[in-house]
């Protein structure tokens, strides 16, 4: 009895220990730290010799059939021409609408003035508006070969444009993109050719830009066709959405850059990758800026963030990227493969991009740096790409390049230590 | 109750008190200063008593006085729980914070008529504080905003191990083995803003606390007169470091002599008075620079006991008490020692003719002042509970 009542109490005091509110006190001010006890941060910028070789640049993984989007220029950067082609599908067969309660389908309808929906995604020509023409596209093509000279290049088929970059019939419509555009642009197709749109045989548009200079990527493009069911009011109108999805591909001329010898090349179309080897394991100086002292490996300070730094340089063709990219570092265990060596896992701390203002992109690998400090038996090539989590296309149309002179840039926190009282 | 069951409790309540007691956070803002602050492993009655260390005629589970436990009747436990709530102020500092915590646990085994052995655990310094304070340094070309925290967790406990022997009728004897454990750790964290995409740093220091140290003591119980003494040291505190960066440090822990008296001036009423000196300055010439050195300390406490209530059919003593104690360490070598004050009262309900008690006790004390730079109050509760095994 004694003893449950014992344990019991025990309980108690245990219970009412935990449950108290325990706080340490805390003074403030420098002068309440003891002598030692203030950290010392630094930072250390490392120049290229000392840890970064460019092993080789490479491109094609990935090609215009790959991308989402669809570019349209017009001599942009003096030299690129890129058309959207699109064909769209999901035309009704029969409309189905509500008349004094009662649901009807009609075969019969006739197609309205329908509006074609473009959502921009970027323009580089910010400042002065631009004109997009829509045309009907005279000649048949392939959305998964299509280039600027050929209508159809698959395995053992190639059938040249009559005209290159899409042989064009008439212009169909066309609409204007402001000086202060919004994401979206509408264009109004007359009836007659949306009607010649929803012909199966149709061979779809083709998208261009009318002004010299100007460059449009556009994130999707939506047919909305409003059609009259025959047999209802003349004031019935229903609208249906057709899209693109599968049926577009951006052609264009020239081909995208390869990267000039050591320049680093990454993403683009064609997905460029540059191969690297890091040698992170550096030693920094042991003490406070303005004191001399023998430097330490980075296991025995506190890395608060170790960086890439690259700086960008102008990439020729009009292959610039006006969005952004974005840039991962992944791990390459065989590097001598090049061109099809093998990407691992990706080892930035954070996501990088590359914003075509950026003076400078800032490639995060603290954990990195940690690791390879602690582990030396562990590769030390890696793959620059432009990727996006989850899909295989490439992010953007345009590529960046990276002067090879990149720097190490580590910010560190030498351990404090107070001597005992 | 067995004495295995006594083990078991007594094993349960240690564990208890460590993990307990390792998170503790500090009781004064003098926890920052020299080894931290002395702490007095003493159950709730003592402190209701003023914090009297020893001096009452009746056996019971002692730190402090290796003989007290002769004449326990069976195997026993104590176990005390404290809370306190401070508010502190330090010159420009100010500080309220509230600290629970196990000071003291003790069990006692009698064996023959005239031995008793006893092992307890008990705090012995407290170094739990921290300091804050917001900066900022050129990073990268830019200006980034800092916070930057030092922090001191840990403290020295002593686990004490002693017999005691009656001599004579009236004459109790006592000795014990102290072993000095615990630990330091210090933690130096450097936090930068979230936009600055710099990651923050911890850096660490950890010491152990070693040593080795003696005590003895004696009682002598009068018909109503009762006297006890006790004297403690000889032990070399070590900070072993724990890791490659810091050295270890030795600190000569001071020779503790304290007398006691108690005398029942009434048939339910107690008077208990005690003294304590204790020569913190050995550590003076250990301690470095600029800390404020240390200084021998006294201590006098005094309380009244009165045993004439009772409560459905228990005796419930009621006491009142008070004491005097310089603390060893100052806050700065510009200022003056500190000093505390306190005035106690408490109660206890006594089960099964002494088998089991219960004791509560309440302080509200007072530390330093003006010319200290240092200035706390604080209120103290305590909860101990005793039990033996017959």
């Amino acid at each position: 009895m004694r003893f449950r009542f014992l344990s019991g109490l025990l309980a108690v005091m245990a219970l009412a220990t935990a449950a108290c509110s325990d706080e340490i006190p805390t003074l403030e001010g420098d002068e309440q730290f003891p002598p030692g006890g203030i950290s010392v941060t630094r930072e250390v910028i490392i120049p290229a010799g000392q840890f970064f070789r460019t092993l080789g640049s490479f491109s094609g993984y990935t090609d215009a059939a790959d991308a989402p989007y669809l570019v349209v220029a017009n001599r942009y950067g003096g030299e690129l021409d890129a058309h959207g082609l699109t064909r769209f599908r999901g035309f009704p067969r029969t409309v189905t609408y509500v008349r004094n309660g009662v649901s009807k389908s009609d075969a019969a309808f006739t197609y309205l003035d329908s509006r074609l929906v473009l959502g921009v995604d970027s323009t580089a020509s910010a400042g002065r508006p631009f004109t997009v023409q829509v045309w009907e596209a005279a000649q048949r093509w392939d959305a998964g070969s299509a280039t600027w000279t050929n209508a159809v290049d698959t395995t053992g088929v190639r059938t040249p444009w009559v005209e290159p970059g899409g042989t064009r019939g008439p212009l169909l419509a066309q609409g204007t993109y402001g000086v202060n555009g919004g994401d979206s642009l509408v264009i109004t197709l007359p009836a007659a050719v949306v009607a010649r749109l929803a012909d199966t045989l149709s061979n779809g548009v083709v998208l261009t830009v009318a002004e010299t200079g100007a460059r449009l990527e556009l994130s999707d493009i939506l047919l909305r066709a409003a059609v009259r069911p025959d047999s209802a009011i003349p004031d019935t109108t229903i609208i249906f959405t057709t899209s693109s999805a599968g049926q577009r591909v951006t052609v264009y001329t020239p081909e995208q850059p390869d990267a000039p010898a050591g320049i680093i090349a990454v993403g683009g179309i064609r997905s460029a990758r540059t191969l690297l080897e890091l040698d992170l394991e550096q030693t920094v100086p042991g003490c406070a800026v303005g004191q001399t002292c023998p430097d330490v490996d980075l296991t025995t300070v506190q890395l608060n963030q170790v960086a890439i730094l690259l700086r960008p340089t102008a990439v020729p063709r009009g292959f610039g990227a006006p969005n952004t990219v974005p840039i991962a570092l992944r791990l390459v265990d065989e590097p001598e493969l090049g061109r099809v060596a093998p990407v691992g896992q990706t080892v930035l701390d954070a996501d990088a991009n590359f914003a075509g203002g950026d003076s400078v992109v800032v490639l995060p690998v603290t954990n990195l740096a940690r690791t390879l400090a602690a582990n030396d038996s562990l590769p030390r090539t890696f793959a620059l790409v432009s990727e996006l989590s989850g899909t295989d296309a490439p992010p953007t149309f345009g590529v960046a390049f990276f002067d090879p002179d990149a720097r190490l840039r580590i910010v560190y926190t030498l351990p404090a230590r107070r001597p005992l009282p | 109750m067995t004495r295995a069951r006594i083990l078991g409790a007594a094993a349960a309540a240690v564990a208890l008190s460590v993990a307990f007691a390792g998170a503790a956070p500090a009781q004064s803002l003098l926890s920052a200063r020299g080894l931290g602050l002395p702490l007095e492993p003493v159950d709730a009655r003592a402190r209701a008593l003023g914090g009297l260390p020893l001096g009452l005629p009746d056996p019971q589970m002692s730190l402090i006085n290796p003989a007290s436990a002769v004449g326990l009747p069976a195997a026993g436990l104590a176990v005390t729980f404290q809370g306190d709530e401070v508010t502190g102020v330090a010159g420009d500092q100010a500080d309220d914070f509230t600290t629970s915590r196990f000071p003291v646990i003790q069990v006692a085994f009698p064996f023959g008529e005239r031995w008793v052995g006893t092992l307890g655990y008990g705090a012995v310094l407290d170094q739990n504080w921290s300091a804050t304070r917001n900066d900022s340094i050129d990073i990268a070309g830019s200006r980034l905003e800092i916070v930057d925290r030092f922090r001191s967790n840990g403290g020295v406990a002593r686990l004490r191990a002693g017999a005691g022997y009656r001599v004579l009728p009236r004459l109790d004897v006592g000795a014990a083995l102290d072993v000095y454990t615990g630990a330091l750790r210090d933690s130096v964290f450097r936090l930068f803003s979230a936009t600055s995409g710099l990651g923050s740093s911890l850096t660490g220091t950890s010491y152990e606390w070693q040593g080795l140290g003696f005590s003895a003591g004696a009682r002598w119980r009068g018909d109503a007169f009762s006297a006890s003494a006790a004297v403690s040291g000889g032990a070399t505190l070590t900070a072993e470091a724990q890791d490659s960066g810091v050295v270890s440090k030795d600190y000569t822990l001071p020779v503790q002599v304290d007398v006691g008296a108690s005398a029942r001036i009434a048939q339910q009423a107690l008077v208990a008075v005690s003294a304590r000196w204790a020569g913190w300055s050995s550590v003076d010439e250990e301690l470095a620079a600029g800390s404020g050195g240390a200084r021998d300390v006294t201590q006098v406490a005094g309380g009244v006991e009165y045993e004439g209530f009772r409560f459905i059919g228990r005796p419930v003593p009621v006491r009142l008490g008070g004491r005097m104690t310089q603390l060893p360490f100052r806050w700065d070598e510009g200022s003056e020692f500190v000093d505390e004050r306190a005035v106690t009262g408490g109660l206890g309900i006594v089960f099964g003719g002494g088998a089991a008690t219960l004791d509560l006790s309440a302080e509200r004390g007072w530390r330093g002042g003006d010319a200290a730079v240092l200035d706390e109050s604080f209120w103290r509760v305590s909860l101990s509970m005793a039990l033996l095994g017959r």
